[in-house]
């Protein structure tokens, strides 16, 4: 088995490089003494070298690969092909296919971690493009999601707290600051806007503010739109690029567009 | 129809349209050969590079596509109306494998995964990046799924046989190949070699 730990060595013991010695012929995957490998990495883990979840991740993964592997090759061949998956380790039957199914399993394993690999690399490119495409704009950017795209656009939290911003400028800056008498301000603030829309059904992120005269009502009020967005009562949605921002009751719950 | 014309037509609908227009639909609105199309469009990229312009065309899902160049991102994003989203990592290796195994389902990519992909899979559907594609004629007859152009878009490819290739030859590197050629077609015409990609097509 020094081979196999000589496959092993220095690695994480991960699928890729358990895949990369499979490929160079260094490793016939059946051969592999699972407690060798375990002991190989946990050798490894113990000699102060770095552990991250992703490797241990990868190597439980790569590890029970194997066990099923060798599992399977217990069994004895299977009589009907796999519903699933004909093309899967099955065999018509008899003594001497037996072999075969066992080099077809193999093979499979083999394949699997082949096949792991090939993809990781196209992925890393996969990964570069969307990167760099996403520096390109074409007219309507973001994806228009699974059906009609909403006629308004969903308003993100950087939107409102700019929104917030000027109205905050408009209010008076010198003012005695009265201590709020406790947190119910806000959830009267939250009643407030829903009865508000109750009424009218829709209100501008400035209509919200203009009856408030100092900033701890303005944050206030503001505070309760948050609350009232995370409970998806209300919809926030801005008439157009730059456009006013309306809040409307949410009758249904408001999904996250992204 | 006079090629001034032709030219300025083919500008003006490929700068309306919301998704990527082809040369045979050029063609068709405009009653011109396709070919036509091709080298007027062709000459237009040119000219746009030339000229330094803010704006490219690209050929993207099998169209030509008006787009901004790469180096305005960043004044783009002081428009601040929210960026494109990223593909969380499951979500990219998942599209992935479906980009390159499709028709595959449900069951197959989890096998090559490794994991249990419906959220995932779920997520990739919602933004119109994978559908499915039919019934396996087998057992359950599961789902097939495949890729939509909106995956092509997303990655700013062609068509799927831009895909990376997937060799396992363990010497090419794959990284200089996307420095070389980044994106779909962009950059590209820069270098002088557009025309005979977009001919090559």
């Amino acid at each position: 088995m020094t081979r196999v730990t000589a496959g092993l060595e220095g690695s994480s013991g991960s699928l890729e490089d358990l895949a990369r010695a499979i490929e160079k012929g260094e490793i016939d995957p059946l051969s592999i003494s699972i407690r060798d490998a375990i002991l190989s990495f946990l050798e490894g883990a113990r000699n102060g070298k770095k552990l991250s979840l992703d490797d241990a991740g990868a190597f439980i993964a790569a590890a029970s690969a194997l066990i099923h592997a060798k599992s399977r090759a217990l069994l004895p061949p299977e009589r009907e092909p796999e519903p699933e998956d004909p093309a899967a380790c099955s065999s018509a039957g008899g003594q001497a296919d037996e072999d075969r199914d066992e080099a077809d399993c193999n093979e499979a394993l083999v394949a699997r971690l082949m096949e792991y690999r090939v993809f990781k690399r196209a992925i890393e490119e996969l990964a570069g493009r969307e990167e760099a495409w996403r520096a390109i704009h074409v007219r309507g950017s973001l994806p228009p999601g699974p059906g009609e795209a909403p006629p308004l656009p969903e308003v993100g939290l950087g939107d409102l707290v700019a929104a917030l911003r000027g109205i905050l400028e408009g209010v008076a800056q010198e003012e005695p600051v009265p201590i709020p008498d406790d947190d119910l301000a806000i959830e009267e603030r939250m009643e407030g806007i829903l009865s508000h829309l109750r009424e009218r059904g829709q209100v501008t992120f400035g209509g919200l503010f203009r009856h408030a005269a100092t900033r701890i009502e303005v944050i206030a009020t503001f505070l309760a739109l948050l609350e009232l967005m995370r409970l998806a009562r209300v919809a926030v949605r801005q008439e157009s690029r730059f456009g006013q921002i309306v809040i409307c009751a949410a009758p249904g719950v408001v999904a996250d567009g992204v | 129809m006079e090629y001034r014309e032709a030219r300025s037509a083919i500008e003006a609908v490929v700068f309306a349209s919301p998704h990527p227009v082809s040369a045979k639909d050029l063609g068709e609105i405009l009653g011109i050969d396709p070919r036509s199309a091709h080298v007027i469009l062709d000459d237009l990229r040119r000219e746009y590079d030339r000229d330094g312009r803010g704006m490219q065309i690209v050929f993207v899902a099998g169209g030509y596509q008006m787009a901004t160049r790469p180096e305005h991102a960043r004044y783009i994003a002081g428009l601040n109306v929210g960026a494109r989203p990223r593909l969380s990592r499951p979500a990219l290796e998942t599209v992935a494998m479906i980009a390159y195994r499709q028709p595959i389902t449900k069951a197959e990519i989890e096998r090559l995964r490794g994991v249990k992909v419906d959220a995932v899979l779920a997520t990739l559907m919602e933004r119109g990046l994978v559908r499915a594609v039919g019934r396996k004629k087998s057992a359950g007859r599961p789902v097939l799924y495949g890729t939509t152009p909106e995956f092509l878009r997303w990655f700013g490819l062609a068509s799927l046989e831009e895909l990376p290739p997937l060799d396992d030859a363990g010497g090419s590197p794959s990284g200089v190949g996307l420095l070389r050629s980044p994106p779909g077609r962009l950059g590209a015409s820069s270098r002088g070699d557009t025309g005979r990609r977009m001919r090559g097509e």
